[in-house]
């Protein structure tokens, strides 16, 4: 067996792995759901993500340790994570591959000779680190995740591959997902894939952060691709299906090079080698974008953060309508975690966790966002699930107890991640004289955070009503009719003069037949006014209850914009955004 | 150094490649056992869905067992609630503070229907409050003022539609779902059923036995068990009415760890009367005891030993110091007993 | 395999070197930052508990209650009631002036400490030997309008008294032990900074949500953040606030009284010339007294009596036995 077979298999495995991954991070314990997964593997052995959370954060939190190893394997082999196990490399490689199929050698030498935009991604790279280290308050913000390759790639499959399939009938569990902006996120997945057909691995030469990141770690490799002098003849092969466009014929750059060994199998002389001796064309170790734009990109980088929060987005202009997981962090040191990986919200059973889109200002681009609307139900307030899954703690992993304010945390109360709000000018009992109490019976928590207040205004009629004959339970009609059953649904009662309000049981056109008898001291007279009034429950919250899990939300009977909504007022995480003592 | 990998003929792998391609296949192997290893040990977000989902699963299961067996003439209409100190309100909100106030440690509930009437029954509260003395106090704390007498228990009083009663560490509420001979019927078999069903042991509350037996009015017998007449720490206080020829006056006494302990909460009654705008004066004719008029009524209170104790709301002062001193010397009597 | 160059050799070990390095430093600063546990949830309580108590030894209780149109002078009489300024403030002491100038009014409309007592208090510390006396607030309108234009800023300045308005840097967060609502909550701590006095000043107000505006209420002017969350308990707060601040002196105002529509009046018609100024060290009493003037009982204003249970005072001021003098 080759070493290229064995790349080839390494390249499959890996992709199949990840891809089984991203399907499998459904809740359950049925193999092919979460059961015991490292469904978060390829995201921790990232090194862009751990360096980027370790100058925001100062911390390495958990499974981020993963990243140690290819940092080893890169200082000692090079960039062979991007020729051998990164999964989205190995999508551009095979994009790049259909691309390439039935084109001259000399219009594959072409497509593959190096160029110098390819320093791009170094300056992509200090931009994120510069963007990551250097925040308002020393954190700053995780933009890396936008152009990671492997958040990239996890956060294009969660919320716009899978979900697409599901809809097209392709592995579905019940009702398929709603995915809030699947097509911009898909868009940029398509875009970077079928910019191989002009270039093979072109996200991979010009673009990667990581790549630019692996290339620098791997400055000293013991191992690497070079020539050796007395066997080459100079035909240039070796550049036929050079992934990395590291130019092994001349002098070779070492920080493109992906160790996809092509050349190897290419060279027809035996001259290109795998060894600890530099090539004998020479090497250039280091990429050189120029130190001017090096500063340029570290600079805008590390001006983005505080420029982007001018606005007072994590300060006193803070979005209401942001409504984050439980368990989230305060949004400042959610934004220096969260790299948009979705897989929050790949997880979530309900899917009420959604990609926030531009609305929310660019800095929280797809980031977790509630959507109450989109999700099957609201957040269910027995669910940790989403900080049990979130690689980088941005939602920090929750006990139960914690969430529900039992146990040590009965003193905090349940964990509040916003709070729900009626809106009077749409909720039909307050607005429309509808009864409906649909957003109080579905309230889950104990005590409910929502009740009611009942009031019996009198009902709107196209006609007066007027009392012909009236005893015990029945009322006659004298003037006006009554439209066919609308009266008998038991929210309607008749209102008497003396205040007292007898429910209807029934009625025709003409009649009314009461629930009890009218006492004769309070008959109405014959020819006088007939008042039918309707029993509006109306709802209220009561905010030291309401955990903003948004159920209510998403059950209302108004289903445009709801009735009653959740914002993110009142949220634990942030004790400024308290809105009652 | 030496090479490492140098493929002579590049259309056939050496064997040091093909070795090297191998090794690196094994170690593939590796990886797909150990990921398969780590999805046998259950994810965290799942444990917990599994636990949330079986949570879920008992809360609809329903509860075997019964409150009690129903007597004759009754049948069981819906299953037995519980409810703990943290769930009270559920059942019972707005009022769940004086119950928990008092100690309350557990409600048991079930609705039993009257046989062959559907819309005929009576709710069973079982308040467990951990002692007679908490069971009296929310008892006496809720006594309704047109009580009729009832004989299930010692402490015990009928409403139209209901029997309230203490039953040893219980305090117990038979709610009706109408009024009439029927209900009253099966409320006193449940009743009976209640107290047969478990004794009550003869409560050992001998306090009773220090108030002055001639006048007393035997249901006014009560204990408040915190915050008594308006003041923070005033707890135990044993109360009862009397009733003479020159009207009607409330004793009252609490039994503290040590006369110190009376003598500040004395003091610490007085200076609360006194901001009401209480006018103070030593009582003539009870040595040591003050004579209190506030919003026109006399009060007369004194401490002896550990207790402090005295005579409120009489119309007419020498009632209240009349009755205070019936009180001072019972409880001198008792002031050496033990507790 | 061909012998081995020594200059490959040479280049070999230099990156072995580089590597190694490289290997070592990654693994440090991973084992460094490693952090299993993740962040701690909810902001961790970085509150000093409380603050310096400023209350005098020996001086517990004194009460005096001085009649008269002049402020200075009924100032100076109240003082002298007391035991002299000197009692209070000792040559070398720092001295803390809390005033009310809550809102941008002028002076005549009486919402907010009169400039003409802020001058002579501040004479009388520096008289008495103050090292420094500092005038502060931290209002509800825009800081240095409403110094300005209550005259206070001016006042303060002519006596010599330094004035500081809050900024951000000045308030750190405070939580009062056993407190339910001053919980990490930012205090204008900033001008507390070395001082060994505090004195606060305020005028008698009607108080449209705690039904009066004086003393204790002027502690409010202390607090930062969102305060205006406190009005929904706003008795107990000042309670807990009674608890927290402990002066060595304070001075209510009656010599115009604001009857009604407090705190802001506006209206000369909302005055009444009540001509009394009371001083004392026990706040809960002074502003017990002071109810009196806008004729209400202690009881109409809860949280005379929560802060009395609270332990910061007495609600019956007649048992301190008030002097009371005449101009």
């Amino acid at each position: 067996m080759s070493l290229i077979t064995a790349r080839r298999a390494s390249q499959v495995f890996f992709t199949a792995l990840f891809l089984w991954f991203c399907a499998a991070a459904t809740l359950g314990e049925r193999f092919s759901e979460l059961s015991g997964w490292p469904v978060n593997l390829f995201l921790e052995l990232d090194p862009l993500v751990a360096l980027a959370t370790l100058l925001s954060t100062h911390t390495l939190y958990r499974g981020l340790l993963w990243a140690l190893l290819t940092v080893c394997v890169t200082i000692l082999l090079g960039r062979v994570f991007c020729g051998w196990v990164c999964p989205f490399g190995a999508m551009h490689q095979f994009v790049g591959w259909l691309g390439m199929r039935g084109r001259s050698l000399p219009a594959r030498l072409e497509k593959n000779r190096f160029l110098p935009a390819q320093n791009l991604k170094v300056l992509v790279l200090a931009f994120f680190l510069a963007a990551a280290a250097l925040g308002p308050a020393g954190g700053g913000s995780l933009w890396a995740g936008l152009l990671d390759p492997i958040c990239l790639a996890q956060r294009s499959v969660n919320l716009a591959l899978l979900p697409f399939l599901e809809r097209l009938g392709v592995a579905a569990r019940g009702e398929p997902r709603l995915a809030q902006g699947a097509l911009a996120i898909a868009a940029v997945f398509l875009a970077a894939l079928l910019l191989n057909l002009h270039r093979p691995r072109f996200f991979c030469r010009f673009l990667c952060p990581l790549g630019a990141l692996l290339g620098l770690i791997g400055r000293f490799a013991l191992l690497r691709i070079g020539r050796t002098a007395e066997a080459c003849s100079g035909c240039g092969l070796c550049e036929r299906a050079c992934e990395g466009a590291c130019a092994p014929t001349g002098r070779i750059r070492t920080p493109e090079c992906v160790v996809c060994l092509n050349c190897l199998a290419d060279c027809r002389h035996g001259a290109i080698a795998l060894a600890t001796r530099p090539s004998a064309g020479g090497e250039i170790p280091l990429p050189d974008p120029g130190r001017r734009a090096v500063l340029a990109a570290l600079v805008s980088g590390a001006a983005l953060v505080p420029l982007g929060r001018v606005g007072g987005s994590t300060a006193a202009a803070w979005s209401p309508s942001l409504v984050r997981p439980p368990g989230a962090l305060a949004e400042e040191e959610f934004l220096a975690r969260c790299i948009r990986c979705g897989q929050c919200m790949r997880v979530c059973p309900t899917h009420v966790i959604q990609p926030a889109g531009l609305e929310e200002g660019f800095e929280a681009l797809w980031t977790p966002k509630l959507d109450f609307r989109a999700g099957r139900s609201g957040c269910q307030h027995t669910c940790i699930a989403c900080g049990h899954l979130c690689p980088t703690a941005a939602i920090r992993p929750l006990r139960l107890e914690e969430r529900l304010g039992t146990a040590e945390f009965a003193g905090r109360g349940p964990l509040r991640i916003g709070c729900a709000f009626v809106d009077r000018g749409r909720c039909l009992p307050w607005a429309m004289d509808r009864p409906c109490i649909v957003c109080q019976e579905n309230c889950p928590v104990s005590p409910k955070a929502i009740f009611t207040r009942a009031v019996y205004p009198p009902v709107r009629m196209e006609e007066p009503l007027r009392v012909g004959e009236a005893g015990g339970e029945r009322i006659g009609l004298a003037a006006g009719r009554l439209e066919a059953g609308r009266f008998a649904t038991g929210d309607y009662f008749v209102q008497l003069a003396s205040g007292r309000r007898i429910r209807i049981r029934g009625h025709g056109e003409r009649e009314i037949e009461l629930s009890a008898a009218i006492p004769d001291t309070e008959l109405p007279a014959a020819g006088s006014a007939l008042e039918i009034a309707i029993r509006l429950q109306q709802p209220y919250v009561d905010p030291r209850r309401c955990i903003g899990c948004g159920v209510c939300e998403h059950e209302c009977p108004v289903l445009g914009k709801r009735a009653i909504r959740v914002t993110a007022e009142n949220e634990s995480r942030h004790p400024r955004h308290r809105m009652t003592l | 150094m030496s090479v490492a990998v140098h493929p002579a003929a590049p259309q056939r792998p050496s064997r040091r490649e093909s070795a090297i391609a191998a090794a690196l296949m094994a170690l593939l192997a590796l990886i797909a056992a150990a990921v398969l290893r780590e999805q046998k040990r259950p994810h965290p977000a799942v444990e917990n869905f599994l636990h949330a989902r079986g949570l879920a699963a008992a809360a609809r299961a329903p509860e075997p067992a019964a409150l009690l067996p129903p007597p004759e003439g009754t049948r069981t209409l819906t299953a037995p609630e519980r409810f703990d100190r943290d769930s009270l309100s559920d059942k019972i909100d707005g009022k769940a503070e004086l119950y928990l106030s008092a100690g309350f440690v557990r409600l048991d509930c079930q609705r039993l229907a009257l046989e062959g009437d559907e819309d005929a029954w009576i709710e069973v509260f079982l308040y467990e409050m951990g002692s007679f003395e908490n069971a009296l106090s929310v008892f006496s704390a809720q006594r309704r003022p047109d009580a009729a007498a009832l004989d299930v228990a010692e402490f015990a009083y009928a409403a139209e539609n209901a029997f309230f009663f203490v039953h040893g560490t219980r305090y117990v509420e038979l709610i009706a779902s109408g009024a009439g001979e029927p209900f009253t019927r099966a409320m006193q078999a449940i009743a009976r059923a209640l107290t047969a069903e478990r004794p009550a042991g003869r409560p050992a509350w001998t306090e009773r036995e220090l108030f002055p037996a001639a006048g007393l009015i035997p249901e006014s017998l009560g204990r408040v068990a915190a915050d008594a007449f308006g003041l923070a720490g005033l707890d135990r206080v044993y109360r009862a009415t009397y009733r003479t020829e020159t009207g009607e006056a409330m004793l009252f006494f609490t039994r503290r760890e040590s006369a110190a302990e009376a003598q500040a909460l004395a003091r610490a009654y007085l200076e609360m009367l006194r901001t009401f705008g209480a006018a103070i004066a030593p009582a003539e004719g009870l040595e040591g005891a003050s004579r209190i008029e506030v919003l026109d009524t006399f009060e007369v209170v004194f401490t002896r030993g550990p207790f402090f104790a005295g005579a409120r709301e009489a119309a007419d002062p020498r009632l209240a110091l009349d009755l205070a001193r019936r009180l001072d010397e019972r409880l001198a009597e008792a002031g050496h007993a033990p507790r | 395999m061909r012998p081995a160059d020594p200059l490959n050799r040479r280049e070999f070990l230099r990156r072995a070197a580089g590597a190694g390095l490289g290997i070592a430093l990654a693994g440090g600063l991973s084992g460094l930052a490693f952090d299993p546990e993740g962040p701690a949830g909810l902001p961790r309580e970085e509150a000093k508990t409380g603050l310096p108590d400023f209350s005098l030894p020996g001086t517990a209780g004194r009460l005096a209650i001085a009649r008269g149109a002049e402020r200075r002078e009924t100032l100076g009489l109240a003082l002298r009631a007391l035991g002299g300024i000197e009692s209070f403030v000792r040559p070398g002491d720092r001295v803390l002036i809390k005033v009310n100038a809550a809102f941008a009014s002028p002076p005549i409309l009486s919402a907010t400490t009169h400039p003409d007592l802020v001058f002579e208090l501040v004479r009388l510390c520096f008289a008495a030997g103050a090292a420094a006396v500092v005038v502060t607030d931290n209002p509800i309108n825009d800081p240095a309008s409403c110094f300005a234009l209550s005259g206070i800023g001016p006042a303060a300045r002519r006596a010599g008294a330094a004035l500081v308005l809050p900024s951000e840097g000045l308030f750190t967060p405070v939580s009062l032990a056993g407190g339910s609502l001053i919980r990490n909550w930012p205090v204008l701590t900033g001008p507390l900074a070395g001082v060994t006095r505090l004195i606060g000043v305020a005028p008698v107000k009607d108080h449209h949500r705690s039904g009066a505006s004086m003393t204790l209420k002027n502690w409010y002017g202390l607090l930062g953040g969102r305060r205006n969350l406190f009005h929904q308990d706003v008795h107990r707060l000042i309670a807990e606030l009674a608890v927290l601040v402990r002066p060595t002196l304070v001075v209510l105002d009656g010599t115009t009284a604001m009857m009604t529509n407090g705190p802001t009046g506006g209206s000369l018609s909302d005055l009444r010339e009540t001509r009394t100024l009371i001083a004392g060290t026990d706040p809960v009493a002074v502003d017990a007294c002071g109810a009196e003037l806008l004729g209400k009982r202690p009881e109409d204003l809860p949280f005379l009596g929560a802060a009395e249970r609270a332990g910061a005072g007495t609600v019956d001021f007649r048992r301190l036995a008030p002097a009371e003098v005449s101009a």
